[in-house]
């Protein structure tokens, strides 16, 4: 089970139009440097969503990292469950509309 | 002359898809997509495996939905994702083809003869994996020498398939299959060959062109054709294809109208909100439909083209008023009105440029409905009415174009 | 009005917003964002591009950056000074 996790990317845009992403700020506030970052194309995600992948060298680790063009949003694949699903709504019964058509 | 090789690539339970990629948790309830589920007038748009097990079906109000699960999650569309989703799964598709050709926002056809890859299982399997790796999402493709065969191809094995109707195959997979089936066959036209004991694709066939012509006219030989797998219709190519067929806005009033003044007010507040999507869509309408019930719970839609192809809502809702008058009883209490416009073209299309000074009061009116539109935009539906909404606000208190009921190309049939 | 492609290392809030931090140009020079002015403004291009205008400070001077978030480029009209920082 994974969750998407929103995080902050300090992100370096070149005049040529690559993207490289240098430093991501995880959830709990902790700064992440990204030593190196390979662009993967679109990838659906492990946590929820789909986007543009870059692949992270974090602390020796590969890691993935996702932007969607849909939301403008970075985030990542968490650990742990992901929320609960919503609650059907209550149903609301017919509003009575007081009158029964023309005549009455 | 060698066969085509048509590819009919359908996105399963699209709506309901994105909203379960977007938050899986909802893959482990029933859920449905709805217009509106919080007033009383919501259809379901899209469900999901485990509403489908429930018995809940696509067109059918979110009422009955209910009846059948009241455990049913109820989700409001977020088009501007569907929109999304769906550009970039034709993205993906004209990797293949320029002749991609999208049929609602859901379904694209594809011809991959004389492309570099055009062997059509092979790419049905490539496009099946790319959705699920890239997008998170399902496909059903069908492959055959023909759009329609192609189409019956994809609606045969749902979510996840890959269905060939082959020369050698297609007579015991397609013949049984009910006239229904095929497309540009409704239910009238099923109807009145159900009176003839034609049922099946096969008895369409048998029947022959002759017989077929005699009984729909012109219309009998294209069925004939697309019964027998005889359909040569090309796959359009690719450039300004609309992925919407119509957009409309219908709205069950807090009380009934039956004064002429009531129902301009709420025709021109729907027609705003349709004009505005029509706006971000970038599309223009040819026709304007109308749908009507009244107290007694008896429907009409009536449609009438427009004088031009327009997103002005000052010119699309004098027809709409003119259409409901027109079919208006005195006496009769409305209790819900629609408004929809249809034969969409892409807005690049009309003609922007001209010096006539009709066509300048138009770019002026536009550019006016665009400006109420940015402030709508920052501040909410309510900010900017027009003169007639407050007339009665009790009846206009509504933001429509966030309650909007939209119809996609599935239910209003092909 | 000519317009130069820059290069830009923003901060992206987890709910999308962009804030630039450091602004370089194609001779090298480098130049401290110090702050956005006010929330970025949509650019009304004719084609429908998604252009947006940040207003920033730097060097204490009101300099508009402009950004096309389809294309992800950042650009300038060519009557920035030069100097800078340095690399």
């Amino acid at each position: 089970m994974s969750r998407p996790v929103p995080v902050t990317v300090i992100l370096e845009m070149r005049a040529s139009g690559t993207r490289h992403p240098l430093e991501i700020v995880w959830e709990d506030g902790r700064r992440y440097e990204i030593t190196r970052s390979l662009y993967l194309g679109r990838k659906a995600a492990r946590s929820a969503g789909s986007g543009e992948c870059w692949l992270c060298l974090i602390q020796g680790r590969h890691v993935p990292l996702y932007y969607s063009p849909l939301t403008g949003c970075w985030w990542m694949d968490g650990k742990g469950q992901a929320e609960a699903p919503p609650a059907p709504e209550a149903y609301r019964p017919v509003k009575d509309r007081g009158h029964k058509g023309p005549g009455s | 002359m060698s066969d085509r090789v048509v590819l009919h690539v359908d996105q399963n339970a699209f709506y309901a898809s994105v909203e379960m990629l977007r938050r899986p948790s909802l893959k482990t309830v029933p859920c449905a997509v709805a217009g509106d589920p919080v007033n009383r007038h919501g259809i379901v748009l899209a469900k999901n495996q485990l509403a489908k097990t429930a018995g809940i079906k696509t067109g059918e109000t979110v009422w009955q939905a209910k009846q059948k699960c009241p455990g049913l999650v109820l989700i409001p569309p977020d088009y501007k994702s569907y929109l999304y989703y769906s550009r970039v799964a034709r993205e993906i598709y004209r990797e293949y083809t320029d002749r991609v050709e999208a049929f609602g926002i859901d379904e694209c056809w594809l011809d991959l003869t004389g492309c570099p890859d055009r062997d059509g299982p092979a790419v049905a399997e490539a496009l099946r994996r790319r959705m699920k790796a890239e997008l998170g999402l399902t496909v059903s493709v069908g492959v055959s020498w023909n759009k329609i065969y192609a189409k019956l191809g994809s609606d045969l094995k749902k979510p996840d398939a890959t269905t060939v109707i082959s020369r050698a195959s297609y007579r015991e997979q397609v013949y049984p299959l009910p006239a229904g089936n095929l497309l540009y066959v409704g239910r009238a036209t099923e109807r009145k060959l159900g009176r003839f004991g034609i049922r099946t694709i096969g008895q369409m066939v048998d029947a022959g062109p002759d017989f077929l012509q005699a009984q729909f006219g012109i219309v009998g030989l294209s069925l004939f054709a697309f019964a027998g797998g005889l359909d040569q219709t090309p796959v359009a190519l690719s450039g300004r294809e609309v992925p919407i067929k119509s957009v409309g806005n219908s709205l069950t009033t807090r009380r009934d109208l039956y004064t002429e003044q009531d129902i301009k007010a709420v025709t021109y507040m729907l027609t705003e909100s349709v004009a505005g999507r029509l706006r971000d869509a970038g599309m223009a309408a040819r026709t304007v439909q109308v749908s009507l019930r009244d107290y007694a719970l008896y429907n009409f839609e009536r449609q009438a083209p427009l004088p031009r192809p327009t997103l002005l809502c000052s010119e699309i809702a004098p027809e709409a008023f003119k259409l409901i008058m027109a079919h208006f009883q005195p006496g009769q209490w409305i209790r819900s009105l629609g408004v929809r416009a249809c034969n969409l073209i892409p807005q690049s299309r009309l003609n922007q440029e001209s010096f006539l000074p009709d066509d300048r009061r138009r770019q002026a009116v536009f550019r006016l409905e665009d400006t109420i539109d940015s402030l709508r935009g920052r501040y909410g539906g309510l900010s900017v009415r027009r003169g007639i909404s407050l007339v009665d606000r009790s009846l206009t208190e509504h933001d429509i174009k966030s309650e909007n009921v939209i119809h996609p190309v599935g239910l209003s049939g092909p | 009005m000519e317009r130069t492609y820059v290069t830009v290392v923003a901060r992206i809030t987890p709910q999308g917003d962009l804030f630039p931090l450091i602004l370089r140009l194609e001779d090298g020079s480098e130049f401290t964002v110090d702050r956005r002015l006010q929330a970025p403004q949509k650019n009304k291009a004719k084609d429908g591009t998604s252009a947006w205008r940040f207003s920033c400070l730097i060097d204490r001077k009101p300099v508009t950056l402009f950004y096309d978030a389809g294309t992800h480029r950042w650009s300038i009209e060519s009557s920035l000074p030069r100097g800078g920082q340095g690399k």
